[in-house]
């Protein structure tokens, strides 16, 4: 069954009972997930749009509201490159580092986070489901709490909290969606957008697009999305 | 100061009273009271000053001697108690021997600044100024390698070597001719790489952004490069008989490469997919069509001309060279497509198909495999896009060879045609280093760059090759504060005597390199590709560097003016030369001299007209 779209939320129990052994066949490599995420600073909350795609050995987050999407790829040789699609512009810009800095690995960057993140969190229950387990996963430290429901057999965040006094982020799971076509879609738009390497930014800045792009901060303000093991985010969003 | 006092002895003599009539004399009356003491006189004083060499009274040096009472009786001849001056001068040295300048002849600075001049004597009574005697040019351009690159880069090469840096050589800094060149383009203070390259290879300065054609064509405009197309030193070279041949580390299509083959009025079209539908229907042809079609192209430009096309052509840009098809992906593919032409055209077949015993090669075992003394000529595209950073370069899918590894099979290569051979060599990825703001592979690309001198240097005669190397522009990229010698060349500032970094008004270290403008502060840590640090936010301002390694590959160094990457700089930059006419290259050129530099030595106009029908 190609053509599968699960609904999460306050249904999501009932519908993963009703496609039950369906689930299995969720190709994890092969899949699109749309996330609610929110940032609340000082009671001021933002929510914002994003969806998570897995093809083979491409994942992509698209940032609805920023319209700027970020495309990763990984090499054969397991090293990754980034390219960073505008879409109101139909341009992108290739970032060629051959190794992504600090703790982001190919599974941070699919998975949103990594196994080591899992292990400094204490299991609080699992819940069997078919191939659909949930697993609650709770670290409580003097500076943050964190709460995440795991969906193990598709290795993807079902919800993640990680709050202080100040400041609580958010990742829901809204919906899920293994449909080859609807996962291409977006890959293949891109295909076809300008791309210009990030090595020729510095000879090109007369363009009216890398010029936009400078005055409006893209590249700064788009975010990441990845949480390192201590749950602190890489490259969050600067407001 | 010497001081001679000289007391005065005061006399008082009485004088006795006479009368009118002269009497007898009565009797010696008693001798009257002794007068009050008279009070002692004023002492006189004579003071010597050393007078040095240059001085005004006395310009061998001496001594001044000057005299005065002391009236103040402070026992010192105080400047208002002068009343005489005396000069005793040197006099005029009309000899000198060994020992009056043995102070400065026991200096190795000193014997060694002897032995250059000595040297350069030699050099410019032997260099050959004959039109034509080079049979060979090799010209290398350091993308973006200013002054203060090459300074840097020749301080961390001899830090490298356990010197302390400085007093290092690189492979061009031994070169017996060197100059400057004035690099900016006909519209533009601070220039782009495809003017200054098109300025070297064709000897006429143009606009920014354009490739060999002349100041009146617009950027972009395909129509305006209707008789504004200019020849090439390179063409020039292929049109004269000798072996031609182009290698960057950059895509092959880029600017500064482009320049030698190409002609186009936008530098970003390297592919058919970058240009507008009205510059194809125009009929403009992408750069890569031009790499690929440079023999017929040249020949439709001369009527009754046969050139063989390009023996050697090496760098990065696959991409522009395959269709937009994943069918054509070769096994060194980053991307999950990896061409980007449109056209469906695949430039590396046609290429084959043209050049059936050339050797087409995209990895490092069929670049190893080349054997240069039996081929007949290299097409190699070693990266989808640019080559990697020389300390990226293990990082390769499918292996790379490196700059100095290229300049030497090319070479190897070009050096079996009797006529001798034209061949640019381009560092392209300093330039890409500087702009993403990470000074440590700028200077590791530009080490690689002088090793690659070297073997060009060691894999070719004096006699009858001319070598220049150059850079098209330079970078806002300073050496400041006051480190002491040795100061490691990446590192925060330390002052001479000192252990600890200087610190800043701020009260925070600074190091030594640093950028005017671009992205600013990252570390980055051991991370090899300079361009990383795209992927992270601009960081302007300062940023306490105290628990930093500035020396790391993947520390970035502060910028003043955020920019989204770091810009060229528009002052002179330097141009060294060996060979047959080198002792052209002096003084302060606009850079289209260069061109003439390479021609004359060439002869290159009168040998490629000699051919023309």
């Amino acid at each position: 069954m190609k053509n599968l779209i699960v609904k999460i939320g306050l249904c999501l129990l009932s519908l993963f009972t009703a496609y039950g052994q369906a689930q299995c066949h969720i190709d994890t490599a092969v899949l699109t997930a749309q996330y609610e995420v929110s940032q609340s600073f000082n009671g001021k909350k933002h929510v914002s749009q994003i969806s998570l795609y897995r093809y083979q050995n491409d994942v992509a987050y698209v940032y609805q509201e920023k319209a700027i999407s970020e495309y990763w790829h990984q090499q054969k040789n397991g090293l990754v490159e980034l390219t960073r699609y505008f879409d109101d512009y139909q341009q992108g810009i290739e970032y060629q580092a051959s190794e992504i800095q600090g703790n982001t690995s190919w599974q941070q960057i699919s998975d949103i986070i990594t196994p080591k993140f899992i292990e400094k969190m204490t299991l609080e229950n699992s819940r069997d489901n078919a191939c659909q387990k949930e697993q609650h996963y709770v670290l409580n430290t003097d500076k943050q709490s964190i709460s995440l429901i795991w969906l193990p057999a598709i290795k993807l965040v079902k919800k993640l909290i990680i709050s202080s006094k100040t400041t609580e982020y958010s990742w829901q799971l809204q919906q899920l969606d293994s449909s080859v076509e609807k996962v291409k879609l977006p890959f293949k738009k891109w295909q076809q957008y300008k791309t210009t390497d990030y090595a020729d930014v510095g000879d090109n800045e007369d363009d009216p697009f890398l010029a936009k792009m400078i005055n409006l901060g893209f590249i700064e303000h788009a975010a990441s999305g990845f949480y390192q093991a201590d749950g602190q985010a890489i490259a969050a969003e600067h407001h | 100061m010497n001081t001679l006092k000289i007391v005065a002895v005061t006399i008082a003599i009485a004088l006795t009273g006479c009368s009118a009539d002269d009497g007898k004399d009565g009797a010696v009356g008693a001798n009257g009271i002794d007068g009050a003491r008279g009070t002692n006189g004023l002492s006189s004083l004579i003071s010597q000053v050393a007078l040095p060499v240059g001085n005004a009274q006395c310009l061998n040096g001496g001594v001044q001697i000057n005299s005065g009472l002391d009236a103040n009786n402070n026992s010192s001849l105080d400047s208002d108690e002068v009343n005489a001056t005396e000069y005793v001068c040197k006099q005029t040295i009309t000899t000198l021997t060994a020992n009056d300048i043995s102070q400065n002849t026991k200096s190795a600075w000193y014997s060694a600044g002897e032995t250059n001049v000595t040297a350069n004597k030699v050099n410019l009574s032997t260099v050959n100024n004959e039109t034509g005697k080079a049979k060979n040019i090799i010209l290398f351009v350091g993308d973006g390698m200013g002054i203060s690159t090459i300074t840097a880069a020749r301080i961390l090469a001899g830090q490298r070597q356990g010197l302390l840096g400085e007093e290092y050589q690189l492979s061009f800094d031994k070169m017996p001719f060197s100059g400057f060149v004035k690099t900016y383009n006909v519209d533009a203070q601070t220039p782009d790489s495809a003017g200054t390259m098109t300025a070297m290879m064709t000897g006429v300065k143009t606009d920014m952004g354009v490739i060999s054609v002349g100041a009146d064509v617009t950027r972009g405009n395909c129509a305006s490069m209707q008789g504004n197309t200019l020849v090439t030193a390179l063409e020039l070279a292929e049109i004269s008989g000798k072996s031609t041949g182009v290698v960057t580390t950059a895509r092959i299509t880029h600017a500064t490469p482009a320049a030698t083959y190409a002609h186009t009025p936008e530098r970003n079209w390297e592919d058919i997919s970058d240009m507008s539908d009205e510059a194809i229907a125009s009929g403009c042809e992408d750069i890569a069509s031009q790499l690929v079609n440079f023999e017929s192209n040249l020949e439709a430009r001369f009527s009754g001309l046969n050139v063989d096309g390009l023996e050697v052509v090496m760098g990065g840009g696959r991409r522009h060279f395959l269709p937009k098809d994943a069918a054509f992906n070769s096994s060194d593919a980053k991307s999950t497509i990896e061409g980007d032409r449109t056209d469906n055209r695949d430039l590396t077949t046609e290429w084959q198909a043209q050049y059936p015993d050339g050797d087409y090669v995209m990895d490092k075992v069929g670049f190893d495999n080349i054997n240069t003394e039996t081929t007949t000529r290299i097409f190699g595209l070693f990266n989808e896009s640019h080559m990697q950073y020389e300390a990226d370069r293990k990082n390769d899918i499918a292996g790379e060879p490196s700059l100095s590894a290229m300049t030497e099979k090319a070479i190897g290569v070009l050096n079996n045609n009797d006529k001798g051979f034209f061949l640019m060599v381009e560092s392209g990825r300093i330039d890409h280093a500087h702009h993403a703001g990470n000074a440590y592979n700028a200077l590791n690309e530009t080490i690689e760059f002088a090793k690659a001198i070297e073997k060009a240097v060691a894999n070719t005669d004096p006699e009858d090759t001319l070598i220049l190397v150059t850079a098209d522009h330079s970078h806002v990229f300073t050496i400041a504060g006051y480190p002491k010698r040795g100061n490691p060349i990446l590192g925060k500032v330390i002052a001479i005597g000192k252990t600890e970094p200087s610190l800043a008004a701020d009260n925070m270290p600074y190091t030594t390199l640093g950028y005017t403008n671009g992205r600013g502060y990252k570390d980055l840590g051991d991370q090899t590709n300079a361009d990383a640090g795209y992927a992270e936010p601009i960081v302007t301002g300062r940023v306490d560097l105290s628990a930093i390694d500035t020396t790391s590959m993947g520390f970035h160094q502060e910028a003043l003016v955020p920019r989204s990457s770091e810009t060229h700089a528009g002052e002179d930059v330097g141009v060294y030369a060996r060979g047959p006419s080198s002792q052209l290259v002096r003084g302060t050129n606009e850079q289209s001299y260069l061109f003439h530099v390479m021609t004359h030595a060439g002869n290159l106009v009168s040998q490629a007209e000699a051919v023309l029908p």
